[in-house]
């Protein structure tokens, strides 16, 4: 990126490569881009309440379609498409191979975000970024909510795309003289995020689809007038959505792990413990989704199970902390 | 003190707190589920925008309820049409409205007043204000 | 210096242990209190918000623990803090794996 302040190209260049590089300045200057957009309905969304009854917005169904787009935008336009700009510049270097796996397909998961974020803010849709059924399903209005559906879609196969192309580069492209066991932290984080992903997404696919027929009317898996289950969504939309929550810290986590060590001129503390800690949370991070659903009328035994879920991820996020044993280190090795 | 022993004591203490948090919220977790035996039942249903109560003879409150001080009182809990949450803040109930469910919720009232209902789950155009009105009044 | 530094780490350490097992102890009595009084109702808000403190003192206390660690450390280990004028034994360059 120094690169390009010293000797600028035209943008078009950038924009028809698919060098892992270029598409990694893509990645990271839209997800800019939309964090300020969602950020600007965030200001608007603080400005509306500001003081009691109506201020600077007309009506509730425009504050409503405001927090439903801002919501969406912040995750699926924002912290999924950094995450993948910075992996994509880093990870190539991190695992020395010349680029990613597939250079193609790597373009065209970046090119299939822009379309479903049009999707989602000409819809600007009102169902909130959860989309909870059955009001999803029949009550919201019009075009608006098939196209936050069709927009998600998009945007989730596209995750689904990088994060094959992620986890062929660094199984199978790595250096051969690098050992998985040394490979950095960060690189670790997004193999990590990427088997997530592969393994989340596909449950909100398959929900999003459900949904989009029950609206069409010729299915009922979330309405209750035909005999389906709202909560029934709220599982397949959770145990999604909660491992989401680690794929969006996760690399942030790596990121940590690079920058702490140099900055404080001491290596990891431990190596191994950071990449245990990374699969742990991975692996537990699928079975605490329900700590989402707890008002919505869970028996005891469920919250139960629940909460003991919830307890070992906390575990295993605090072994992610052991980065704090590097401090500890620090501390006793003065 | 070798790393390891470092090592051990973090994992150690960060058991031990999880542990302690664990039990004492599943301890009130199983408190606050147990609905008392003498509890009297309120019906309560929640629509696009506004709360029904029925009581347990039959009469019927629309926006409003009115209650007694001292009886303890179980709510059960529906929708007609789209996902609410009947929420009354002051007495840290909420619970989620779900069309072709029932859930359950009780307290006793121990304060006379005038206390606010809410809906807590984003229900559509009118959802900031569905709202209802909890009077507790004296048993006397 | 030493010795200010251990002394430091001990009274962080006897303070966290103070408050969280103030915390453990606290419901205890509340619920030896509970049971010499008359049979009555349990008062939701009450067991719901004093478990609510509870846990967010806990909370804090880990918190302050964790991020005081952290800003101790960045506090100490820049490199224009007197006691780093020389590169660690990672920084000079010899194999260190």
């Amino acid at each position: 990126m120094v690169l390009e302040l010293a000797k600028p190209r035209p943008i078009w260049q950038i924009m028809f490569s698919t060098h892992h590089t270029d598409v990694a300045l893509l990645y990271t200057i839209s997800s800019l881009a939309f964090l300020f957009m969602g950020g600007v309905l965030a200001l608007t969304i603080r400005a509306e309440l500001f003081a009691p009854g109506p201020q600077i917005i007309a009506d509730s169904i425009t504050f409503n379609r405001i927090f439903t787009v801002h919501g969406t935008t912040m995750l699926f336009l924002f912290a999924i498409p950094f995450a993948s700009g910075i992996g994509n510049y880093l990870v190539p270097i991190m695992v020395r191979y010349k680029d990613m796996a597939y250079p193609k397909l790597n373009a065209i998961a970046f090119w299939m975000i822009p379309v479903g974020a049009a999707l989602v803010w000409l819809g600007f849709s009102d169902v909130s970024w959860t989309a909870y059924a059955p009001y999803s399903v029949i009550r919201a209005p019009g075009p608006a909510a098939d196209m936050w559906i069709f927009g998600l879609k998009i945007i989730g196969i596209s995750s689904v795309l990088s994060s094959i192309n992620f986890v062929v580069t660094i199984l199978k492209c790595k250096h051969p003289d690098l050992p998985l066991s040394k490979m950095p932290l960060f690189a670790w984080s997004m193999l990590t995020i990427s088997l997530m992903t592969i393994v989340a997404i596909p449950t909100f696919a398959a929900a999003l689809l459900m949904m989009l027929t029950d609206r069409l009317g010729v299915s009922g898996f979330f309405n209750p007038a035909m005999g389906g289950d709202p909560i029934a969504y709220q599982h397949l939309f959770w145990f999604t959505f909660h491992p989401e929550v680690y794929i969006f810290i996760l690399p942030a986590i790596g990121m940590m792990y690079e920058i702490i060590p140099r900055f404080s001129r001491k290596p990891l503390y431990s190596q191994s413990s950071g990449i245990f800690a990374f699969v742990m949370l991975a692996i537990i991070g699928f079975a605490s989704w329900g700590h989402h659903m707890f008002a919505t009328g869970m028996s005891f035994t469920e919250k139960t199970v629940e909460s003991l879920c919830s307890f070992l991820q906390v575990l295993a996020a605090f072994l992610i902390r052991q980065c704090h044993l590097t401090f500890s280190h620090m501390i006793l090795t003065g | 003190m070798g790393h390891d022993t470092a090592e051990w004591v973090y994992v150690g203490v960060i058991c031990g707190i999880l542990a302690w948090v664990g039990v004492d919220s599943w301890y009130i977790e199983k408190l606050v589920d147990d609905v008392p035996k003498d509890a009297e039942v309120i019906k309560v249903t929640a629509q696009q925008w506004f709360w029904t109560f029925e009581h347990q003879d039959g009469t019927k409150e629309v926006g409003q309820l009115h209650l007694k001080k001292g009886q303890p009182y179980k709510f059960e809990i529906t929708s007609k049409d789209v996902n609410h949450a009947f929420n009354m803040p002051d007495w840290v109930i909420m619970q989620d409205a779900v069309p072709g469910r029932i859930n359950k919720a009780w307290f006793v009232p121990d304060q006379v007043g005038e206390f606010p209902i809410q809906c807590r789950e984003y229900c559509g155009l009118l959802h900031y204000n569905m709202r209802g009105t909890l009077y507790i009044e004296d048993n006397k | 210096m030493k010795t200010t530094r251990k002394q430091s780490m001990k009274s962080v350490m006897v303070l966290t242990a103070v408050t969280l097992s103030a915390l453990l102890v606290i419901p205890l009595v509340n619920l030896a209190d509970a049971a010499t009084g008359e049979k009555e109702y349990i008062k939701v808000r009450n067991e719901v918000w004093n478990l609510f403190f509870r846990m967010t003192t806990a909370a804090f206390v880990v918190g302050a623990v964790v991020s005081g660690t952290i800003i101790w450390l960045v506090w100490r280990f820049r490199e224009s803090h007197p006691k780093n004028k020389n590169p660690t034994r990672w920084e000079t360059g010899e194999e260190v794996h």
